[in-house]
């Protein structure tokens, strides 16, 4: 004879108060990125980043008609390095953007009046704008589909991601602090060319043929050397080259996540210290 | 709508009576240094390699000018050339640049610093390199009638080890210029290299080459034995 499986579920035993403050600050986070990645959709932003999308492939099939050999290696290198900078540049304006109107809109006092930890909100408002990002480089993945090598494109995508997760989280710590989009997109671009420029800058600042005497330029090396110390080396997150030579080896893969994932922590670390500080 | 109608008046009437641009040609900036161009480039050198090859692929096209290869600063040219191999050093497309294009320059002086550009570069990936220095040795023989250079060039080719993957042709190349220096000893000894090394594996190439290397060594028994009555 044959038994029916039990339907019914087995009782859920009660919760001890810490695990159930955790279940609700996750709940809370998840409904706060929820509402920033709705935002994102029900904002131009697919739009803006779909139309320059298309021109950017239009275009690159005008430097691939310029070209008179590796068309095809010119097509997809100008593809990569323009989508990757336009998918950035949208990402942060669209983040400073987003935290401007909340700011301006009193929805964050709103919110942060409700029995809602501010840890929880920024986190929310994080993990919404790194599904954006996410979102933003699968589109350009599908854009660059046609030509690139699967497996290259696939592991440049993944650095892609990571590098606007990288931009996002920066660009969120800049936007809490100024409360302005102009300085907060500033500083995420400043902090962008610093970080992809890093490596060669340190070169410059030690090279033999710099007389390194005077106080100043010493100071200056000293700052220099500081500076890129805390930045993160943006240069070996998704070059071209591993687009369209060979593709990234995992080691690079595994860098750039353990990168971003302590870029993450530090930004959100110094994002929530400063938005529990401030007073609405 | 008065007010966009007159302003887009003013606007084309602006530009049709702006002065034209100058038409004296602009002359070849300097390269700058390595670390100039790397700092430019934003971590990731390839795509500032690719705008600078094709800004200079156009430099003779400038506003209201043509420019021919006779203008053109040709140190400025290589220095241009080599800037971007090192930006890119798995492109071909300044070496195609040399070889193709800026070698076709009415003048020996010019076509040889592109040849040797060609030649100097070749040694660092001759793998991927090897079709220029062998056109690098057709323009010496064809257009700059110099069969030693052609034959340098040829005979760098024909030294490569197996290892690298080169066609029979590229590697033959150098016996034929010798042949036709009436240097037919070492035609003779580049051929029994060539056929010993175990390169060319296609059996009619190997059957020709061994013709051609009994040719060659009845030739050259001829000519000692001419050589030996005098």
């Amino acid at each position: 004879m044959l038994r029916m499986p039990s339907l019914s579920l087995p009782r859920a035993r009660p919760m001890d108060p810490a695990s159930a403050r955790i279940v609700t600050w996750l709940h809370q986070a998840s409904t706060i990125a929820r509402f920033t990645l709705l935002e994102g959709a029900r904002t131009r932003l697919p739009w803006i980043a779909g139309v320059a999308l298309l021109c950017l492939a239009m275009a690159s099939l005008f430097v691939q008609h310029l070209a008179i050999t590796e068309s095809e290696r010119f097509r997809l290198v100008f593809l990569g390095a323009a989508c990757r900078l336009v998918m950035i540049a949208l990402l942060c304006q669209h983040v400073a953007a987003s935290m401007q109107r909340e700011f301006q809109d009193h929805a964050t006092e709103l919110l942060l009046s409700l029995p809602l930890p501010r840890p929880a909100y920024y986190v929310g408002k994080l993990l919404g704008f790194i599904g954006l990002g996410l979102c933003l480089s699968f589109a350009t993945a599908l854009v660059l589909a046609i030509g690139a090598e699967p497996t290259r494109l696939v592991a440049w995508s993944a650095l892609l991601a990571l590098e606007l997760t990288l931009m996002a989280s920066v660009t969120l710590f800049c936007s809490v602090g100024t409360q302005h989009v102009v300085a907060a997109v500033s500083l995420s671009a400043a902090f962008y060319m610093l970080a992809r420029s890093a490596g060669t800058l340190q070169f410059l600042a030690h090279s033999p043929l710099i007389e390194a005497d005077g106080a100043f330029a010493r100071a200056a090396t000293v700052t220099l050397d500081v500076l890129l110390v805390v930045l993160p080396d943006l240069s070996r997150f998704a070059r071209s080259s591993w687009l369209v030579d060979a593709q990234a080896p995992l080691g690079a893969l595994r860098a750039a996540a353990v990168q971003s994932a302590i870029y993450l922590l530090l930004t959100a670390s110094a994002g929530i210290c400063d938005l529990k500080r401030r007073s609405f | 709508m008065l007010a966009l109608s007159l302003a887009l008046l003013v606007q084309v009437l602006f530009t049709t009576v702006q002065a034209p641009v100058s038409t004296s040609f602009a002359a070849l900036p300097r390269t700058p240094g390595a670390p100039v161009l790397e700092a430019l480039s934003l971590g990731d050198t390839l795509p500032l390699a690719h705008a600078l090859i094709l800004g200079l692929q156009s430099f003779d096209d400038q506003p209201g000018t043509h420019a021919g290869f006779a203008d053109l600063d040709y140190d400025g040219v290589r220095g241009w050339l080599a800037a971007v191999l090192d930006l890119d050093p798995l492109g071909q497309y300044p070496l195609l640049l040399a070889a193709h294009v800026y070698s076709q320059a009415p003048d020996p002086v010019r076509q040889r610093s592109m040849l040797d550009f060609v030649s100097s570069r070749f040694a660092s990936d001759p793998a991927r390199r090897w079709p220029w220095l062998a056109h690098a040795s057709l323009v010496a023989r064809h257009r700059l009638q110099d069969d030693r250079l052609a034959l340098a060039f040829a005979s760098t080719l024909a030294t490569q080890p197996a290892s690298v993957p080169m066609p029979g042709w590229a590697r033959q190349m150098a016996v034929f210029l010798h042949e036709d220096l009436h240097e037919l000893e070492a035609a003779r000894v580049l051929l029994g290299g060539l056929l010993q090394s175990g390169v060319v594996q296609d059996a009619h190439e190997v059957r020709f080459l061994m013709h051609k290397l009994e040719a060659l060594e009845r030739a050259d028994d001829s000519a000692s034995l001419s050589t030996s009555r005098h």
